[in-house]
């Protein structure tokens, strides 16, 4: 998935900005992630109608990034994630559980 | 003119119309807060409310709900405190929501409940969050000079206040810091000279009963990860050294999105004037009032006073 550095203060973004939101700098360049370490999870069980009734979200940290993802099944704290992005979600998956 | 800034409308309004009238522009405002929630299923409000989220942060499937979650389970892991103590929030505002003719839900709660029922973003509860409410709010704002033709009873606005953060939660340095909450507060005590000490009582924005912990130590009124020990220690009860959420907040009075913000200060003038029956606070001379935007997108802090 894409995310966004700022090359003057190295701070990250994971939505584009035309400006740095910490320095104002405009030298912002993008760059991707395909993995992350689960910082934390909720299980949720009130979901948006165009989603599951229940799922977990995990935050991640991945690169100096700190985001937000989906998944089916509970990853605990700690365990290694991969990332998928499309037109609709941000989605991960254990590395445990991939061939 | 339309005021649309979600959960933080009525504030925003209250602000914009304070600004209109100091400026000259206007002399009075008649400021109407509503919203009509009930009539969609509470998945499709949910989804509604989810995308004041930032697009990518939608995209992950959060909700606010799941926001408060993880705000929870790090001041519980920061501060050693449990979920007992979070939830007494609800025990508290449900108790003074009883009290309030307005209120959604105007039957206490006890913890026994508040744990058995349903978990809506582990480990919070429904009794944890503020209901789906449909509901209104009004008031007049006028200028100093002719408020006395409206009511002997006037409320001032003392100052008013507004800050913006980060609208993308993942970008922000804690979990636990709301910037707008703690600049809009620092603004308003700034300009109006007033201390926290000053401040006889507070309606914050508890859409979930976390907020109104981590709020209270963001607005200055408690040290950082002692707003729990206030709660426990009963100083923001009614009868506390500083009542919060007397109205039974969003949490028990409800929260109508865009009436909240303005129902919060109608909660105050009644307070002021001492026209707030059983739920009335001791010391009622000065109020505050805290309306955030989203998750901390914005906030709008108030502080009213009796009019002399």
């Amino acid at each position: 998935m894409k995310v966004y550095r700022c090359e003057n203060c190295s701070s990250s973004f994971l939505e584009k900005r035309s400006r740095c939101y910490n320095c104002r700098s405009d030298r912002l360049l993008e760059y991707d992630v395909s993995s992350g370490i689960v910082l934390d999870t909720v299980q949720l069980f009130a979901t948006p109608d165009n989603l599951p009734e229940t799922y977990y979200i995990l935050r991640i940290s991945s690169d100096g990034i700190t985001f937000f993802c989906r998944s089916p099944t509970q990853i605990g704290e700690g365990e290694k994630v991969s990332l998928m992005e499309d037109d609709n979600s941000i989605c991960c998956k254990a590395e445990r559980d991939q061939i | 003119m339309r005021v649309d800034n979600t959960s933080g409308s009525g504030g925003s309004a209250i602000y914009i119309a304070n600004s209109m009238i100091k400026s000259g522009y206007v002399n009075t405002v008649l400021i109407i807060g509503a919203e009509k929630m009930t009539s969609v299923p509470s998945r499709r409000s949910t989804s509604i409310i989810a995308s004041l989220l930032s697009e990518r942060e939608r995209k992950s499937g959060l909700t606010l709900p799941s926001l408060a979650a993880f705000m929870a389970k790090a001041y519980m892991r920061e501060y050693g405190v449990g979920m007992e103590m979070i939830s007494s929030v609800a025990v508290k505002n449900h108790r003074n929501g009883a009290l309030n003719q307005y209120a959604h839900f105007q039957k206490p709660v006890d913890l026994s409940d508040i744990m058995k029922s349903k978990i809506i973003a582990d480990p919070l509860r429904l009794y944890d969050f503020c209901p789906v409410s449909d509901g209104a709010a009004s008031l007049i704002l006028t200028r100093d000079d002719m408020a006395q033709s409206f009511t002997g009873k006037a409320v001032k606005i003392r100052g008013i206040s507004s800050y913006s953060s980060n609208p993308v939660i993942s970008e922000r340095k804690s979990l636990l810091e709301i910037d707008c909450v703690k600049e809009a507060s620092d603004k308003v005590f700034k300009e109006t000279g007033l201390t926290r000490k000053d401040v006889d009582f507070a309606e914050v924005h508890d859409m979930s009963t976390i907020l109104e912990i981590v709020e209270s130590e963001n607005i200055g009124f408690f040290e950082k990860g002692s707003g729990y020990m206030a709660l426990r220690d009963g100083i923001t009860e009614i009868s506390g050294e500083l009542p919060i959420n007397p109205s039974g907040g969003l949490n028990s009075k409800g929260h109508p999105i865009g009436a909240t913000g303005v129902a919060q200060a109608c909660e105050v003038y009644q307070q002021i004037n001492g026209l707030a029956g059983p739920r009335q606070v001791k010391r009622h001379e000065v109020g505050f009032t805290l309306n955030m935007a989203g998750f901390g997108n914005n906030a709008v802090a108030g502080i009213y006073e009796a009019f002399s």
